[in-house]
């Protein structure tokens, strides 16, 4: 069943088109991979559908509901969930602040009971909650490190952790290989793999293929705002129209 | 957390010491002393309240004329309804905050610095109409009457009687900014500080936050201002211009805005110090810009950052600024 699907999708930017009637749908339990050649249109997406760009026109259809021009923190409450590039963190807070701001949908409350206490359980559930996820993350030793303190790997895992606290259904990943080396390459697709078999739907934006084509089981590929191919790693690695694309872009 | 379990006796001996210190103070002071401690008590409850709009990280210029909402509310109330102080003080509160929330319509559109423009105009307009609405707010020369609340046949004219009152209000008060900031509400706006996208992608609506921020800390400085006008008896537009709220910047900045005690700081020792050279006439203004200037160039994160620079001077834990683990990469 399609968790998420993508119709006609139109973004204009003044006279450019970012992208182009584009469409896609994206099953629930897949990890999806988006690619392209820089400037197709992949990260405008991402910011369309988690709500930070309004679409030109077009739909986003997910779990039966049309989402597209929602706010971001709508469609957070929703489940959908996005990282983002570089490292976007809260530099200034400690590892497990980091985190708990992410139990934000469970554990937000009114002025009166953050006065009086009266949410100490949710915020106990929370805490709990994080504690849980750092784990899982292999982030525990780090906790009360502040963000800014982290090697990149541990940055990477405390992006996803934030996002992963919220308990969502579906999580846009935009580049988080980005920069890394081998190793913390293999370490964030054992993340990247858990937090799937967690059972959370993957949707992942990256240029480092050997990521992608290691991770994902479906793959969209876009070009100049538009779609050019889908299909499994294999189909779009044997792709001309995509190979072509690619080595263009190259040159 | 083990840190706090080890030291509550020591921090409750401070907290008994502080108190009885204030307590005792205004018996050792003479009379314009006395007033002195009683508008610095009343200034606490203006830069923590401030602070509270700041931790978003949006700095306005429209929190002194908050302070003037508060004072004319309670000003009105008292020719008007002949409401006491315990009902003025909650009412100005109320009122600064409707204002504030009004405000926020129009004013958080905006942010940074045209967060700053766009408040410290919304603030000059709000003087205006105290200005020009004579009939109401007097114009100028502003409203009189207000007389110093005679509670349990205690006379608040006298400043000792209403410094304790003012200490119990300004102490609460405080209190329950303290909360605010040290609950889920707190973490939120220094989440939404430090990297708004960020909170808003796992469901923060900043908006709605920095609205609160704004409407709370607006609550508490209505609350200064009525608390300043039972007192000083008259109320005028002059009382809350730009040069009142440079004065909030400057305690706030100097003290430190990072930790809820840094604006405290600035506050208590900016006004002692601006008060020992006050036998130094003209160029008091010049000794004291350049206490600003130097305090800001060596101690950019304010008054309170002294006692971890001294730990990393002489103790033996190395400073906290400086991690040993940054520079490895590789998890």
């Amino acid at each position: 069943m399609a968790i998420l699907e993508v119709k006609n999708l139109t973004k204009q930017f003044g006279g450019l088109t970012a992208l182009h009637e584009v469409g896609f749908q994206v099953e629930e339990g897949d990890i999806r991979g988006l690619i392209g050649p820089n400037g197709a249109g992949k990260s405008t997406m991402f910011k369309i559908i988690a709500g930070f760009y309004a679409p030109t026109h077009g739909n986003i259809v997910y779990q039966n509901q049309n989402i597209e021009g929602s706010k971001p923190h709508t469609i957070a409450e929703l489940g959908i969930v996005r990282t983002f590039q570089e490292t976007t963190l809260f530099q200034e807070l400690t590892v497990f602040e980091n985190a708990l701001v992410g139990t934000h949908i469970k554990a937000r409350t009114n002025i009166f009971s953050a006065i009086l206490g009266l949410d100490r359980d949710k915020q106990k559930a929370a805490r709990e909650k994080v504690e849980e996820v750092l784990e899982f993350m292999g982030l525990s030793d780090r906790r009360d490190q502040l963000a800014s303190e982290l090697p990149l790997g541990s940055q990477r895992a405390l992006a996803l952790a934030i996002a992963l606290v919220s308990e969502p259904k579906l999580m846009l990943m935009d580049e988080p290989f980005a920069g890394m080396n081998p190793e913390e390459t293999n370490h964030m697709m054992d993340l990247t793999r858990k937090v799937r078999e967690s059972g959370v739907t993957i949707v992942l934006v990256e240029h480092d293929m050997k990521a992608v084509m290691g991770l994902c089981n479906y793959l969209t590929v876009l070009n100049f705002g538009q779609v050019l191919a889908q299909g499994t790693p294999e189909e779009v690695r044997n792709n001309d129209k995509v190979i072509e694309a690619y080595l263009s872009g190259a040159n | 957390m083990s840190s706090l379990t080890q030291s509550t006796p020591v921090r409750l001996v401070f907290w008994l010491a502080l108190a009885a210190f204030l307590i005792v103070l205004p018996h050792f002071l003479g009379f314009h002393h006395k007033d002195l401690i009683l508008f610095l008590t009343i200034n606490v409850l203006v830069v923590c309240s401030y602070r509270l709009v700041t931790l978003t990280g949006e700095w306005s210029l429209i929190h002194a004329v908050m302070v003037g909402v508060g004072a004319y509310t309670a000003t009105l109330a008292f020719n008007h309804l002949g409401l006491e102080i315990w009902f003025t003080l909650p009412l100005a509160g109320l009122i600064a905050g409707l204002v504030a929330a009004l405000l926020c319509f129009p004013l958080l559109r905006m942010t940074q610095f045209y967060f700053l423009i766009g408040s410290f105009a919304a603030g000059e307009a709000i003087r205006l109409v105290w200005v020009e609405w004579v009939s109401v707010f007097g114009g100028t020369s502003g409203l009189r009457g207000v007389e110093a609340p005679i509670v349990f046949g205690i006379d608040f004219l006298d400043p000792i009687p209403y410094y304790y009152f003012t200490l119990g209000v300004v102490s609460f008060c405080l209190l329950i900014l303290y909360r605010i900031e040290k609950s889920r509400i707190g973490l939120t706006l220094h989440a939404i500080h430090w990297k708004t996208p960020l909170a808003e992608s796992v469901g923060v609506d900043a908006w709605r936050y920095r609205a609160l921020a704004f409407i709370i800390g607006s609550f508490f400085a209505g609350i200064a201002g009525a608390l300043k006008i039972h007192y000083l008896g008259s109320v005028t537009p002059n009382q809350f211009t730009v040069g009142f709220m440079v004065f909030v910047l400057i305690w706030v900045i100097v003290g430190g805005y990072s930790k809820f005690y840094g604006p405290i700081i600035g506050v208590v020792l900016l006004t002692i110090f601006d008060e020992a050279i006050r036998e130094l006439e003209i160029i008091r203004p010049a000794i004291y810009g350049g206490v600003l200037i130097l305090s800001i160039l060596f101690l950019p994160k304010g008054l309170e950052s002294i006692p971890g620079k001294l730990r990393g001077w002489f103790g033996s834990e190395p400073a906290p600024d400086t991690p040993s683990n940054s520079e490895t990469r590789g998890s």
